[in-house]
């Protein structure tokens, strides 16, 4: 439309509103290109659509004023244009005293890093690991707050076997959400894999406080228990636990794994067996169910 | 299959040969465009010493972004164009060794301009904002309005080449208002010029207000503070003037006024209005023919641009882009509003074309402010400079798309449809990088073209001398009201050379709170010869003057069936 191509605006105005119908902005528009093109009936339907949809906005006001008045219908564009100025009215009351100049520099910003997330995306779905990460890092840097951003460059690093940058990454997210707990359960994991217990420990006790009625907590922190082995009856404890809070082939591994590691050999059979009937497919499962089985 | 891919060949050669001869012309025709306009930094040739100052000391007052307009006109009737500048004072916080003053330069010829300012009288230490120049008296001298933040001033022309303040004696001081532009204009059609003074807001010391963006200090705009409403001065045509706000209507439009400019719009014989509010509908005050005034700016379209959204409008300004006789609108405005050009249909009305015929083109990034609808080519059709600069001087740490120094825009009207932005083309006077405010556009060396001037915020002004190559024709008229004021403020003026009809009016103040061309200007092309001159008086009187030789500037008489040639 701002270049003059107004036949092409208006092909793909019409595409919009035929896909979203709510849209004020691309009526709006619609009756823009239309009055631009001199089509005035157009142009009025356009801003009349519009305005049913958002029964103050006040600019469809002031289109509708224009192309009343270039139809004739001077009753028409009187009564908008009445409607226009109380609106603007309106508007003005809300901006006087202010003491904060509009600025859209950050909006800028974050609108900005949106679309380097997405190029981004484009690299990584094509193999392109470094572009990708090049993108999603200019993207942090515009929007450091962007959650989307850090959680695509934290499954970036794990795609790239850089479990320390992911760990980074996470705990990004950790310190912009402290108070979600899906950032302490993959601390928690990373932590596990590149052998720091204790940030582990501390991650999944963390992500139990916050949600204590989510399972995976208690779960990976039995896991790492028995992993190191240590706190086995803390572990036995956390795994029946989460045991009852979802019954997942995860958790009745977990589970049985403690109960194994205790001495409780027909519970961990039991729990194994349910977790192999749950999850058929899963070789650890299969072979620590054959270990049990082997002992009796 | 054979004649298939023989004929796709033939197809794609004749494609290809159609690229080459497109980009041939494309290459010739940037290349017309590029030597059509050429303007030369002369500002160091000048012998022009003025350093403009915004009276700050960091404190960040709003008047410190708007300070000042810059006022081109003969003041010594010597036929040189010479040239007024406004300045700024120290504002409370700022010390000064010499305190700053308003400047006036005479053209000596061979653009050697020599400061005459204390001899002449003129040296205003006030805080320069807007100026404006008309005979008030109608003693055959220019006289010098200024609108100052504070108390403005009335420079009488003495006749010679000194002035005198005459302020009190003629009641316009308009007590402790932060000014904006200025116009004398003959609201009544009785013969001697009355004056509109636009106000901006209602600043003071006590309710100044700064803030912060991404931590950094920066002004605040408009909208912090309350609009005003502006004044309407009558002429008494005794040497004083009445304050008429309130009975001829003016009074109960508040806005945040800037620049301004009188224009007779609707072609009904009296001047209109327009005055151009800072982040508010512009106002545009119809005449009735007698003094009073309705506002019309929605109705007129006028008001808004083309989406109903209200602009930063900074400069306004007046002329025929389209030579189809009616008096268009041209206003430079803030940063992400686009310049805009309203086109006038004819009814009274007006419609924004500023996308359409690209007028706003290269505007965007950037705060815009003296504008001018002005023929440099001398083509036929008037093309538009505007001056640039943001009003941020720190704008560069908190936004990366503009800067305080920027360059000025030339967009050259490539036949009344559209413009194209020959900034980077058009020779070293567009390469100049600072924050510009108020510019005047007259011939200062009169030899048929306009130049430049242009007040640049914090620094020295810049200087363009327009050295254009090419063999159009030009004619320029001067005015000589006898029964209406002395100047011709208000009169239509239309040219008519072979199929070209060009129109004109008389303006006394316009643009970004400056005043110039009061020698109207009209580039011919390549037509020779002008077959008529109709001057439409203020007071409805019309005067024809017919099979006028081009290249020349005439002085039309009110009455006259003669034009002199100066």
């Amino acid at each position: 439309m701002m270049s003059g191509r107004h036949d092409e605006a208006v092909e793909e105005l019409e595409k919009q509103v035929k896909i979203l119908p709510s849209s004020d902005f691309a009526y709006f528009l619609l009756g823009q290109t239309y009055l631009l093109k001199e089509e005035s009936q157009k142009a009025k339907e356009s801003y009349e659509a519009a305005i049913r949809i958002r029964p103050d906005y006040t600019n469809a006001y002031y289109g509708l004023t224009s192309v009343c008045t270039k139809l004739g219908d001077r009753e028409k564009a009187k009564e908008y244009s009445e409607i226009f100025k109380k609106l603007k009215a309106e508007e003005r009351k809300g901006l006087k005293g202010r003491k904060v100049e509009y600025n859209d520099f950050f909006q800028t910003q974050r609108s900005a890093a949106i679309t380097y997330i997405n190029v981004g995306r484009m690299y990584r779905d094509n193999g392109k690991l470094d572009e990708a990460e090049e993108q999603l890092k200019q993207a942090a840097g515009l929007d450091p707050k962007n959650v989307i951003c850090f959680l695509e460059l934290a499954s970036l690093y794990q795609a790239k076997k850089q479990p320390a940058k992911a760990l980074q990454m996470y705990q990004k997210i950790r310190d912009i959400e402290p108070e979600s707990p899906i950032s302490y359960f993959m601390i928690g994991i990373l932590s596990g894999h590149l052998k720091q217990f204790d940030d582990a420990e501390e991650a999944f006790g963390k992500m139990i406080s916050l949600a204590p009625r989510k399972s995976d907590g208690y779960r990976e922190l039995a896991r790492l228990y028995l992993k190191t082995g240590r706190m086995l009856p803390q572990a036995r404890q956390l795994a029946g636990k989460a045991v009852t809070l979802g019954g997942t082939a995860a958790n009745y591994f977990v589970f049985g794994w403690a109960c194994y590691a205790t001495g409780d050999f027909t519970n961990a059979r039991a729990a194994v067996k349910r977790a192999v009937e749950l999850d058929p497919g899963n070789a650890q499962y299969k072979h620590l169910y054959k270990q049990i089985q082997q002992r009796k | 299959m054979r004649t298939s891919a023989s004929g796709c060949q033939s197809s794609c050669f004749l494609r290809k040969s159609a690229a080459v001869g497109l980009l041939c012309l494309y290459v010739l025709l940037s290349d017309c465009v590029s030597a059509s306009i050429r303007l030369r930094d002369m500002t160091k040739q000048t012998g022009i010493a003025f350093i403009h100052t915004d009276g700050s000391s960091g404190k960040r007052y709003i008047v410190e972004t708007v300070s000042a307009g810059v006022a081109l006109f003969d003041y010594d009737g010597d036929g040189d164009i010479d040239i007024y500048f406004l300045n700024g004072a120290p504002l409370r916080g700022t010390t000064v060794k010499v305190p700053p003053k308003n400047a006036l330069y005479r053209n000596e010829g061979g653009w050697k301009f020599t400061e005459v300012t204390d001899s002449a009288g003129v040296g205003d230490a006030g805080y320069g904002l807007g100026v404006a120049v008309g005979d008030y008296d109608n003693d055959g001298d220019p006289d010098i309005y200024l609108n100052n933040y504070g108390f403005n001033l009335l420079y009488q022309n003495n006749g010679d080449g000194t002035f005198t303040d005459v302020t009190k004696k003629a009641c316009v001081a308009n007590g402790r208002k932060v000014g904006a532009g200025a116009c004398f204009l003959d609201i009544d059609k009785d013969g001697d010029l009355d004056l509109y003074v636009a106000n901006y807001v209602d600043f003071t010391y006590e309710n100044h207000q700064i803030v912060r963006f991404n931590g950094y200090p920066a002004y605040v705009g408009p909208m912090n503070y309350y609009p005003t409403s502006d004044t309407l001065y009558r002429n008494n045509g005794d040497g004083t003037f009445s304050d008429i706000s309130i009975e001829s209507g003016i009074a109960a439009h508040k806005g945040t006024g800037m620049g301004m400019i009188c224009a007779d719009y609707d072609n009904d014989g009296d001047t209109d209005i327009f005055v151009g509010n800072d982040v508010a509908g512009n106002s545009v005050f119809e005449n009735n023919g007698a003094g009073k005034f309705e506002e019309v700016g929605l109705i007129t379209g006028l008001a808004y641009d083309l989406g109903g959204t209200a602009q930063g409008t900074m400069g306004v300004e007046c002329g025929d882009y389209n030579n189809d006789c009616l008096l268009d609108f041209y206003v430079t405005s803030y940063q992400r509003d686009l310049a805009t050009l309203y086109r006038n249909l004819g009814d009274g009305s007006f419609e924004d074309v500023t996308r359409v015929t690209a007028a706003g083109d290269g505007t965007l990034p950037h705060v815009t402010w003296g504008n001018s609808l002005v023929d440099f080519d001398n083509d036929g059709d008037r093309d538009i400079f505007i001056a640039c600069g943001h009003l941020h001087d720190n704008v560069e740490l908190f936004d990366n798309v503009t800067s305080y120094h920027v360059q000025n825009i030339l967009l050259e009207n490539t036949g009344g449809e559209r413009f194209v932005n020959v900034s980077d083309k058009c020779g070293d006077g567009l390469e100049v990088k600072l924050s510009s405010r108020g510019a005047g556009f007259d011939d200062l060396d009169n030899d048929g073209d306009i130049d430049v001037v242009i007040l640049n915020s914090r620094w020295e002004p810049t200087v363009l001398r327009n050295d254009s190559a090419n063999d159009n024709h030009w004619i320029q008229i001067c005015l000589g009201g006898v029964k209406t004021n002395s100047d011709g403020i208000g009169a239509h003026i239309k040219v008519t050379a072979g199929d070209l009809t060009l129109l004109d009016e008389v303006h006394s103040g316009r643009g970004y709170q400056s005043h110039y061309g009061m020698r109207l200007h009209f580039g011919l092309g390549n037509r020779d010869r002008v077959d008529r001159i109709e001057v439409h008086w203020i007071g409805g009187g019309i005067d024809v003057f017919e099979n006028i030789a081009a290249n020349r500037l005439l002085t039309l008489t009110e009455g006259g069936s003669k034009a002199v040639s100066e």
